[in-house]
């Protein structure tokens, strides 16, 4: 009884923005919508959040039909990516504002705006105005004014994408804890693997339009449905005629069954990580053209084990349960 | 600081002395250090004080009128897009392009009983724009059309529509979207074009002149007052009026400076 989308489409003139968009979004669930800039993501949040008509299709938000109902009947809490604060209320006037508008007795506003600021941990900033506070407060506020009104559905579209990395990490952890406490269908926007495969219980993967795949983090992760999917999930680096994580790849100094030679011609150390970039002495495979160079990621304590250093001669080649993917598209060129 | 800086300074002092303060303080000289206090005098005499009401009652139509017209129109063009959008964008603005007298006239032929197309229907109807109080106000609402209108456009287009969308995914519609968020959002706007309004209303002269009759006692505003005593030799009195008229602007002046910064610290 979460929500469920058959068939939608939607064009802006001869532009088509979403094809043929089927999903079912579980009750209870934190979903995420992942997709490179300008894949539909917003498009769709929006047709799920009533300010935009999808051209064909329906909309069923727990199990009724809400494509022809004006957003403010959906019962759907939204957060904006730029906070969209009522910047002449106070705090605790943008959360009751929902409550106000509904007609709700005074003494059950103020204590559901008690309740509200208490779990996103605002209760010292009600008589602020949005201004006083900082972006990640902002965006609190923000949620904790959507989820006032106990709305079926919450939908945030880039919920994270104005604040800076640290608060950006912070504000995820946070949001997962209280997706745990209140348990509100919810879908997020984000075009950050990590922030889409750290945070939701499921992925929507789209691209172009078109929903790429739908899963579990593990399951996109491991298990990608299609090149662009594998792309644009994490990094890739190409051995020959196959794609696979830049962690898949073994680095060893001898000779090994189904290695490569190559030289090591960059060595960074990230933290705990160390990145090499190999350039392999001659093609692995028979696509033609020149190879890019191999991108390896490998563990501070496997390097230091093979005590590895810049311009070093090393073989490489796929581990053994590498999830790679054979290359077909680099024979036609790029995309996906 | 450096010796332009000074001589810049010293200049704009000056240039504002000699054209605004000096021969605003003769006026107040007039008033009151000319041997007798001219304002208390002045104002003992009925037909300054109903010029002093009528101005003052037009201008609080004309602020009324114009605010209701500016809000609802500045909405309409920021918000909605429709053919002649831009043409009536331009045509706002021509009552502060034309000359007063020339609105003056306008109106005359507009409204005048005898050959107004839209005044002799009215006459008919016992209704009298010209040389009465419907007149002035139709006068100096038309000379302080846009100034409403001008003020809020920039704020509601700076606010987008943002807030007000997320208002109605709270469930607000069009009527709370409107008292609770767009018009507290543009209240200093308003303020100020009011201000703004109110100045111009209480100061309009060649308009009024045309259109009003300027009949003692009835249809003279505060304006004409003080050209009817200037001409008599009455100049005490006409230097109280404008003492008066001064004030005002003065007054209106220094409540949007105290309102101006205030914007700009608004907003995220
Ligand atoms: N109102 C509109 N008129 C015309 N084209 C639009 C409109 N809204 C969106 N589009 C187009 O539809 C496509 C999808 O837009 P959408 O905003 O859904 O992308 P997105 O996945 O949210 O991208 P981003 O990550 O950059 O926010 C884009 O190519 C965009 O240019
Ligand atoms: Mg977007």
């Amino acid at each position: 009884m979460g929500i469920e989308i058959h068939h939608v489409r939607k064009t802006f003139g001869s532009f088509t923005a979403l094809e043929d968009i089927r999903l079912s979004v579980p009750s209870g669930g934190l979903t995420a919508l992942l997709g490179p800039s300008g894949s539909g993501k917003t498009t769709l949040l929006r047709i799920l959040g009533g300010q935009e008509e999808p051209d064909a299709g329906s909309v069923y938000l727990a199990g009724r039909d809400v494509t022809r109902l004006p957003a403010q009947q959906r019962n759907i809490g939204f957060v904006f990516q730029h906070y969209a604060a009522f910047t002449h209320m106070t705090v605790a006037k943008n959360v009751a504002f929902g409550l106000e508008v509904r007609k709700t007795p005074k003494a059950q506003v103020r204590r559901r705006v008690q309740e509200l600021l208490e779990l996103v941990q605002l209760e010292r900033f009600g008589d602020r105005l949005p201004a006083q506070l900082s972006g990640g407060q902002r965006q609190r506020m923000a949620l904790a004014r959507a989820l006032a009104v106990d709305p079926s559905v919450l939908l945030l579209d880039e919920p994270f994408g104005a604040l800076d990395a640290k608060v950006r990490k912070e504000l995820r952890d946070w949001l997962r804890q209280l997706h745990e406490e209140v348990h509100v269908t919810s879908v997020f926007v984000t075009h950050d693997q990590e922030e889409a495969l750290e945070v939701a219980d499921t992925v929507v993967v789209m691209n172009q339009g078109r929903i790429e795949q739908v899963g579990t983090p593990e399951e996109i992760y491991d298990h990608p449905a299609s090149d662009f999917v594998f792309g644009f999930i994490g990094e890739v680096t190409r051995f020959g005629e196959l794609r696979l994580r830049p962690h898949d790849v073994e680095v060893t100094l001898d000779p090994e069954s189904g290695s490569h030679p190559g030289r090591i011609t960059r060595l960074t150390r990230i933290g705990f990580e160390v990145r090499l970039e190999v350039v392999l002495d001659s093609d692995p495979g028979s696509l033609g053209g020149a190879h890019p160079p191999v991108n390896v990621q490998l563990s501070r304590t496997e390097s230091q084990a093979l005590d590895l250093q810049q311009w070093d001669a090393i073989w490489v080649r796929p581990r053994a349960a590498a999830g790679g993917r054979e290359v077909e598209v680099l024979r036609v060129g790029a995309g996906r | 600081m450096s010796v332009t800086r000074t001589a810049l300074r010293t200049v704009v002092i000056a240039y504002l002395f000699f054209l605004v303060g000096w021969p605003l303080w003769m006026v107040v000289q007039e008033t009151f250090l000319s041997g007798e206090n001219h304002l208390v005098s002045t104002l003992q005499d009925p037909a300054v004080r109903s010029a002093l009401r009528v101005t003052l009652a037009a201008a609080a139509w004309a602020v009324v009128l114009n605010t209701v017209f500016g809000i609802t129109l500045g909405i309409l063009l920021v918000r909605h897009d429709f053919p002649g959008k831009r043409l009536l964008g331009l045509f706002v603005d021509l009552p502060i392009a034309v000359s007063p007298i020339v609105v003056g006239l306008a109106l005359l032929l507009a409204y005048g009983p005898v050959q107004g197309w839209l005044g002799r229907p009215l006459a008919e109807l016992g209704i009298l724009v010209v040389f009465s109080f419907p007149g002035i106000v139709l006068a100096v609402t038309f000379v302080s059309l846009p100034l409403v209108l001008r003020a809020v456009i920039p704020v509601l287009r700076e606010i987008g529509i943002e807030q007000e969308v997320a208002a109605r995914s709270l469930g607000a519609h069009a009527v709370q979207i409107l008292w609770r968020i767009t018009l507290p959002s543009i209240r200093g706007a308003v303020t100020y074009g009011i201000i703004l309004t109110l100045a111009r209303a209480v100061g309009e002269f060649g308009a009024v002149l045309i259109i009003s009759g300027g009949l003692v006692g009835q249809t003279e505003t505060a304006t004409m007052a003080v050209q009817r005593f200037h001409q008599g030799f009455a100049t005490g009195s006409s230097y109280a009026i404008g003492f008066l008229l001064a004030l005002i602007g003065i007054a209106a002046l220094a409540i949007v400076t105290v309102l101006r910064p205030k914007e700009h610290t608004r907003g995220n």
